[in-house]
């Protein structure tokens, strides 16, 4: 089967088949076909960093090389984009890599809005594959968008997010918040973590704050514990409201930053799970 | 070898009880789709709803829809391919992984490609928006070129470079 003179139309259709390189391999064949694979790009153009692993797509007309798309290996798709990527990474490529080996996605928000962000994941690979989905400079996520996290992904890893925890629906089997001090005043995180806590449901099982200090650990845990005891004081198992019962472990250095937190929800239990030590303790 | 029209899939000559819509290809031949079949087709569900087609028997005395761009050959092909695919589910546009073939339907869609040389039928599949055909058409061109260099890809496509030096030389 020829594929000479295609309309524009088939030709993106055929394009939707095959990766970036060979997507501009065919590009770069004859004067139509050039065309027609940038067709849909009208208002810009992009020209392409082919290195021996990956493929980066930037603008032609940008004044740094702020990469559009970015692709790499085979173990995890690290994709940048703005919204024109988005638009044409689903356009052109809604089976990206199809058959990919990849189980972990990062996504690096540019100007993209929610629901575009859940169009891009969703058009990387059937869902229900990724061990980890992993999005920066995240911070308003839509219903739709956790709703596809919790369905498609084991786990969930967000670059100082908080505000996802309003929404209470996170319940991958593992989420962990990566503090960045130079994007978020520390005391800030932590608050709006407990503001969120609040809220929450606490439909989750592992929890890690990676790069947050012990002594932001230890406030987070006292204040959830406070939460916690009262909440158990209410159905009146005789707990002492707001004992921090935590306290001692964190006193004795023996939770830092990189301790994974584990709530189970069922029995309204907090542990901390020391990760050094391959031990688990109950708070209490 | 062409295909015998007469005694195709799609030829008038069907039985009177099927409901059947009736299309005029390019080169003036009278075709016939079971509806079912012929309902994968946009085009045609799209011209059903325009001229309020919306029982068996307004597509019994419907007259036959013109395909001026289909050729007869090609339109045979797409009689056989909706044939096959009436009974499947609904073309999913966005999610495409609900569109997994069982291996025996797999087979037989790759053994119908496989032995096709013209784009004729990728057009029609397009003309008449038959998603299902149209994306199977597209996966297997796309299977040729797969992993080859630009002259490969010239080369089987039967593509002549037109660029100047100059031209390759901005692109790169």
């Amino acid at each position: 089967m020829l594929a000479r003179n295609l309309p524009p139309e088939i030709l993106h259709q055929i394009l939707s088949y095959v990766d970036p390189k060979t997507y501009f391999k065919m590009a770069y064949t004859c004067k139509y076909n050039w065309k027609a694979a940038t067709i849909r790009s009208k208002s810009w153009d992009y020209r392409v960093i082919f290195r021996q692993d990956s493929v980066t797509m930037v603008h032609a007309d940008a004044d740094r090389d702020l990469p559009m798309i970015h692709i790499e290996g085979t173990d995890c798709l690290k994709v940048l984009f703005t919204n024109a990527t988005v638009h044409t990474v689903v356009c052109h490529w809604p089976r990206l890599f199809p058959g990919t080996k990849a189980k972990n996605v990062e996504l690096t928000q540019g100007f993209a809005q929610p629901h575009l962000l859940l169009m891009l994941v969703a058009a990387l690979k059937p869902p229900g594959k990724f061990d980890s989905i992993r999005v920066s400079q995240y911070d308003d996520p839509s219903p739709d968008f956790i709703e596809y996290v919790n369905e498609n992904s084991k786990g969930f890893v967000a670059d100082m997010v908080v505000n996802c925890w309003k929404y209470h629906e996170i319940n991958t089997e593992s989420i962990e918040f990566r503090a960045d001090p130079t994007a978020w005043p520390t005391w800030e995180s932590p608050s709006r973590f407990i503001e969120a806590w609040r809220y929450g449901d606490r439909d989750f099982r592992r929890c890690r704050f990676v790069g947050w200090s012990p002594a932001v650990v230890w406030h987070v845990l006292s204040k959830l514990e406070d939460l916690d005891a009262r909440q158990q004081a209410r159905q009146g198992n005789g707990r002492r409201d707001g004992e921090p019962c935590s306290a001692p472990m964190i006193r004795a250095g023996r939770v830092n930053a990189d301790s994974v937190i584990e709530f189970d929800t069922t029995k309204t239990i907090l542990k901390i799970v020391m990760e050094d030590l391959g031990v688990a303790q109950a708070s209490y | 070898m062409a295909p015998n029209f007469e005694e195709a899939p799609g030829s008038s000559k069907r039985l009177k009880e099927e409901i059947l819509y009736r299309f005029h290809s390019k080169e003036g031949h009278e075709f016939t789709m079971e509806k079912a079949a012929a309902e994968l087709s946009g085009v045609v569900k799209q011209i059903s709803q325009d001229l309020g087609i919306d029982d068996d028997e307004s597509i019994r005395n419907m007259k036959p829809i013109p395909l001026i761009n289909v050729s007869s050959e090609a339109f045979h092909y797409v009689v056989k391919w909706c044939e096959q695919h009436k009974t499947m589910p609904p073309w999913e546009q966005d999610k495409w992984w609900l569109n997994e073939r069982d291996e025996e339907m797999k087979k037989w869609e790759n053994e119908f490609l496989g032995g096709l040389t013209s784009e004729q039928l990728f057009d029609a599949a397009n003309y008449m928006d038959i998603k299902c055909l149209l994306d199977k058409c597209a996966e297997t061109v796309a299977g040729m070129i797969k992993g080859k260099s630009v002259e490969e890809i010239r080369e089987i496509w039967e593509l002549e470079n037109d660029f100047t030096p100059e031209e390759e030389e901005a692109m790169k």
